[in-house]
């Protein structure tokens, strides 16, 4: 089985006088796991919908390899969806489930029975073969609807938010199982979801999208250490924002000055004017705070005083919230428990006032204002 | 508390209000004599009514004929309605919505009515087939309200599952809406057989000569004095729907496990 | 294709409910205003004959007899059939009890008519109850004995026995609340099981009695339920044929009869239509109306 490109052309759809869908244009790579990440009403079900052909949109193409397919119906097009609710028929056996579109091209019943078998052998649910899906669990049903959507060998995998009905435990061990279904297919995947975690995890690709508008598409590394704008970098993780003026520009950095951080040096990688109001992200994960003063700061790193207000401990990693005095943001720092016991250390506390550091290549620029 | 036992108390007047007459008249069926005095025991009145009424067996005769073939073709046209008018929009929508309302709530007189008059203008001889069309037609609106229902609670996601996966609008009406909405199916249909099998006075209206459905030859009965017949008649139809309650209430359980 | 498939579905219904249910009405109301035809049926002038036969004193008569036994038997009907659904809904054995309402709703809708006559008759329970009465306080009465006087009271209440119950208005009226409590009971429990009971209790917590809870909380809260019932009970009552045609009297006649009768016997096609038409009338002002006021009712 091998996967096909799909190609989104100046996709447009309004509803009810709202514009859901704002000039989509990009393309999914042949057998990719490519994610589409944003907020809920961002549009990415819709654009998801209308892959499928549940949805026309008003302007634009859509093309499955070389093939238009804006204006066929579902059941013609060589693309399958996964629901978020399964859609398992209720009145039929997992095998029957699995076997319905070969029963729809009238396939011999040994055929039949052999590519169910081989599909639900892959999912591992063959013990399960002839119960009905009210006496399935989450996880099995999501197992079936999987089988059943590639018994058909469609070129391209639709997920609509398959995990969102998951506990916790459940939707790891699901998402691991679809990344391996994956490779072993190498069917085209284009996964809804508005789970960061998900994305990142699994995807060759992400795509992020907010009303209506694809806002940045990239690896997941790139999409982590490069937003292209607030929002990317706001939704993707945890950000910190500094935003000022710069008042003095270097070959390979430049310094803003910041009402609350004061002067910070930051960055760059192309040019910035003098005088200009820029916005800079950073990472709190890249930020070490330290109750002392920090003895190896260098001529690369920034750093501020700051109050602790509230800390989040979560086992591997310390989640540190901290008020600069003059301003109510609350800047993020966090840390990760490596070593038990670390030299120069001392714990730290609310209320405490601490010194946060962090490398200038670790922020950069993100919006100029 | 005084307030259950205001609700109580009404309650059980109104039960033994329900009950009573039927009571008297499974009693009275037993009677040896014609009038409400108990002169004594016997099973006369049931020998008379098994070995005497040829006339009354065939009417019972048509009632089923009629029921069942009306039950089916209003179910098949009312789900295919419900169906449009769940998933569908077009532009008689709301015409058909208030069409198939309306029936529901205008007494059943006028419907009457209306088909006799439209059967005699029209030339169309009165008889099993007048009172055929017109059950049907009083049912569709019941079995529409009743799908519709079920509807409200449908998986709309399996239809687009089907279409999914590669079947076209019939396939799937075939192989996954109808078997889905199987129950509420039997539900209207049996609602129909009921309300045909109970008709009075539309049946009344669009009926011929020779054409006498049960509850048509009741009233006869009724209208001509026939005398206790008719209560052994009574207590077999109360004893029949009884047994019919009791089952399908068994198959609800049976279907729901 | 959507839309193909949309006529599909929806043309057998429409098609159907179009020749056989509105065709038919609007025949019914053009034949209203059609002049009556020499030997029956109509003829193709415009008359308004028809409705003008609605002032005769004999119409007006039984236009009167309709409404006020309709009314009656509605509002006895409501008021017996809330305190029974409240009494089902707040029981544990709800199902059970329904499963009780609903079996006398199945038995056949003459035979429910039926079982009266045999209640009422002149040779029926009640009557045969009350002659025994009397035969039985006559008999102690004659026994000369100290209650003597209090057995000949009784007896001499009860001189005109066997009464006539049967065949008059109120025969009609007891029938047709027999014959429509289960269609009002029913709505009212479904909107009566929706009910938060405790508004109820907040309403005695803040110091009102058990009475005025149910009066200023219970009650305004299931109106739609009231109103739907009240719907369900009148109009039907208002096109009442079967049962003042079997156990009802001269006295109460109701315009369901009398449509018959001009259709049948008398074969004035055009008075049929008009009182038809009337009553199609009445139906839908009250429909809409009603609708109305359960829209701003939700809207609140």
């Amino acid at each position: 089985m091998r996967g096909s490109n799909v190609k989104i052309e100046g996709i447009e759809k309004n509803f009810d006088g709202v514009q859901v869908l704002k000039n989509i244009n990009f393309e999914i790579k042949a057998g990719e796991f490519f994610s589409i990440l944003g907020p809920s009403g961002c549009g990415k079900t819709t654009l998801l919908r209308m892959i499928a052909g549940f949805i026309e949109a008003d302007n634009g193409c859509i093309y499955l390899g070389e093939d238009d397919i804006s204006k066929l119906p579902p059941n013609k097009r060589n693309v399958n969806t996964i629901f978020q609710t399964y859609a398992l028929f209720p009145h039929l056996s997992v095998f029957d489930n699995v076997a319905f579109p070969l029963n729809l091209k009238k396939e011999s019943k040994n055929k039949i029975k052999e590519e169910v078998e081989k599909y639900l052998e892959m999912v591992q649910l063959k013990d399960h073969m002839y119960k009905l899906p009210n006496q399935l669990s989450g996880g099995q049903k999501q197992r079936v609807a999987i089988a059943r959507a590639l018994i058909n060998q469609p070129s391209v995998l639709l997920l609509d938010e398959p995990l969102s009905a998951l506990d916790a435990k459940l939707r790891q061990h699901m998402l691991i199982e679809l990344d391996n279904i994956h490779d072993k297919v190498g069917v085209t995947f284009v996964f809804v979801t508005h789970d960061q975690q998900e994305a990142l995890s699994v995807s060759d690709r992400i795509a992020v999208m907010n009303q209506g508008e694809v806002l940045q598409i990239g690896t997941p590394n790139e999409i982590y250490e490069k937003p292209s704008n607030s929002f990317v970098a706001d939704f993707i993780g945890e950000s910190n924002f500094i935003e000022g003026k710069v008042i003095d520009v270097h070959e390979n950095y430049a310094i803003v000055s910041s009402r609350i951080f004061g002067d910070i040096k930051f960055d760059i990688d192309k040019k910035v004017s003098l005088g200009s109001t820029v916005k800079l992200t950073l990472r709190p994960e890249k930020i070490k705070i330290s109750k002392t003063q920090p003895k190896n700061i260098g001529p690369k790193d920034n750093t501020i005083k700051a109050k602790v207000e509230d800390i989040i401990y979560s086992g591997f990693q310390s989640k540190f919230y901290l008020i600069i005095e003059g301003s109510d943001i609350r800047f993020k720092a966090f840390k990760q428990h490596a070593d038990f016991f670390e030299e120069d250390e001392q714990t730290i506390h609310w209320e405490d006032e601490v010194y946060a550091t962090w490398n200038y290549e670790d922020s950069f620029l993100i919006e100029v204002l | 508390m005084k307030k259950n036992k205001f609700s109580l108390s009404i309650f059980l007047l109104t039960m033994i209000f329900f009950y009573l007459p039927l009571v008297f008249l499974i009693v009275s069926s037993f009677n040896q004599g014609r009038s409400q005095v108990w002169t004594g025991f016997s099973t006369i009145w049931y020998q008379e009514l098994f070995y005497n009424s040829t006339r009354l067996w065939q009417a019972f005769r048509y009632s089923i004929i009629i029921a069942i073939s009306s039950a089916f073709l209003s179910t098949s046209i009312g789900t295919l309605g419900a169906i449009a008018i769940h998933w569908y929009n077009f532009k008689h929508k709301k015409y058909l919505q208030i069409i198939s309302y309306l029936p529901l709530v205008l007494p059943d007189i006028i419907m009457g009515v209306s088909l006799l008059i439209l059967f005699t203008s029209t030339k169309f001889s009165l008889g099993l087939t007048t009172i055929f069309l017109a059950h049907t037609t009083f049912n569709i609106p019941f079995v529409l309200l009743i799908i519709l229902s079920r509807l409200h609670e449908f998986d709309y996601s399996i239809v687009e599952a089907s279409y999914d996966l590669g079947a076209d609008e019939f396939q799937t009406l075939k192989k996954v809406i109808i078997p889905s909405l199987m129950p509420g199916i039997i539900s209207g249909f049996l609602m129909a057989v009921t309300l045909s099998l109970d008709d009075f006075v539309i049946t009344f209206f669009v009926s011929g000569p020779g054409s006498s459905t049960l509850p048509i030859h009741i009233y006869s009965m009724i209208k001509f004095g026939v005398g206790p017949v008719i209560n052994a008649l009574s207590v077999i139809l109360i004893a029949g729907t009884v047994a019919l309650a009791v089952s399908t209430k068994k198959i609800q359980k049976y279907m729901i496990n | 294709m959507k839309k193909k498939i949309s006529l599909a579905y929806s043309s057998p219904i429409t098609a159907w409910l179009t020749i056989l249910f509105v065709i038919p009405t609007l025949i019914v109301i053009l034949y209203s205003f059609l002049e009556k035809g020499l030997y029956g049926g109509i003829t193709w002038n415009f008359s308004l004959d028809a409705y003008k036969s609605f002032s005769s004193p004999y119409f007006i008569k039984i236009l009167w007899n309709t409404i006020s036994i309709s009314i009656i038997v509605t509002f006895i009907t409501i008021v017996t059939a809330i305190p029974t659904a409240l009494f089902i809904a707040t029981s544990k054995k709800k199902n059970l009890l329904l499963f009780l309402i609903i079996i006398p709703f199945w038995t056949n809708f003459l035979i429910r008519i039926y079982s009266w006559i045999g209640i009422l008759g002149n040779n029926g329970v009640l009557n045969n109850f009350l002659l025994s009465i009397r035969n039985f306080s006559l008999g102690l009465a004659n026994n000369n004995n100290i209650l003597s006087p209090l057995f000949n009271f009784v007896a001499n209440l009860l001189v005109d026995a066997p009464y006539q119950f049967l065949y008059n208005k109120t025969a009609v009226i007891i029938v047709s609340i027999y014959a429509y409590l289960p269609y009002a009971i029913l709505p009212l429990y479904s909107t009566i099981e929706k009910f938060d009971f405790n508004l109820i209790n907040a309403g005695r917590d803040l110091g009102a009695s058990k009475f005025q809870a149910y009066m200023k909380i219970f009650l305004p809260n299931i109106k739609p339920g009231i109103i739907t019932a009240g719907l369900f009970t009148f109009i039907p009552a208002l096109g009442s044929y079967a049962i003042p045609q079997l156990v009802g009297g001269i006295d109460s006649h109701m315009l369901g009869n009398v449509i018959a009768t001009e259709l049948t016997i008398t074969r004035n096609w055009p008075k049929a239509a008009a009182i038809s038409t009337a009553l199609i009338g009445i139906t839908t002002i009250l429909i809409i109306v009603f609708s109305k006021y359960d829209k701003e009712h939700k809207a609140n």
